[in-house]
């Protein structure tokens, strides 16, 4: 069956944190963690890159029947060499696309990224997400035109932060 | 707040090269939409997020054709 054009962002973050997969989830979702009234198709996270994690994501990803969405690699599974690398894994899974990042366009990865990252927490699932002014530092760099779509409603959102 | 009163000059951080279309465009935010969004668990955001997606596909994706 064909998987979702777009993603069920509740169900992915759920499933891959019940898991213990340690993440942060950046790019739209985390605005609309933060609060954004905006929409997105994908779930974009940065993974931790240890194999133990790796290990831990690649059996969601099994479960989730992940594979590339590239046109260059249709079908291809994800493996631990390629979570494990710099690149960028754009993935089909049957909850929707999951872009899983090794790294971001500046190079930082997990460890680098910790720092500025809050917890969001319910009875289900811990949400570990870019903090709202590491992402608006982020979306004006990046400067794409669905970045400054969405830039005007995080520094609003800011705005109201104390 | 009202609509309009944004300052975004009162951000505090350093937000790097943010342009000045950008800055003016945060006064046309409607306010009630973020008071809706923040009154929402972080969850229930993303489960509003992904309901939104969904629909607005299927005007993309389920209209017909022009002729």
């Amino acid at each position: 069956m064909a998987h979702p054009r777009h993603a069920d962002l509740d169900a992915l973050i759920v499933a891959l944190t019940e898991a213990g997969v340690e993440l942060i989830v950046v790019g739209g979702a985390a605005a609309v963690l933060h609060g954004a009234p905006v929409t997105t198709v994908d779930l974009d996270v940065v993974h931790r890159r240890t194999p133990e994690n790796v290990e831990r994501l690649l059996a969601v990803l099994a479960a989730l029947e992940s594979t590339c969405r590239a046109p260059t690699n249709p079908g291809l599974r994800p493996t631990a060499e390629l979570l494990l690398g710099r690149g960028q894994n754009l993935l089909s899974t049957k909850l929707g696309p999951l872009d899983l990042l090794c790294v971001l366009h500046d190079q930082r990865g997990y460890e680098e990224l910790l720092p500025r990252t809050e917890v969001m927490t319910d009875e289900r699932a811990t949400i570990r997400v870019l903090d709202l002014d590491s992402l608006i530092k982020l979306k004006a760099e990046m400067n794409r035109a669905k970045d400054r779509l969405v830039l005007p409603i995080l520094l609003a959102l800011r705005a109201r932060k104390p | 707040m009202g609509r309009g009163e944004v300052v975004p000059e009162q951000v505090r951080v350093d937000h790097g090269q943010i342009d000045d279309l950008v800055r003016e465009a945060v006064r046309d935010v409607d306010p009630s939409l973020l008071d809706w969004t923040l009154s929402l668990s972080p969850r229930e955001r993303l489960r509003a997020c992904s309901n939104a997606a969904v629909a607005l596909g299927k005007y993309r994706f389920g209209s017909p054709s022009p002729r």
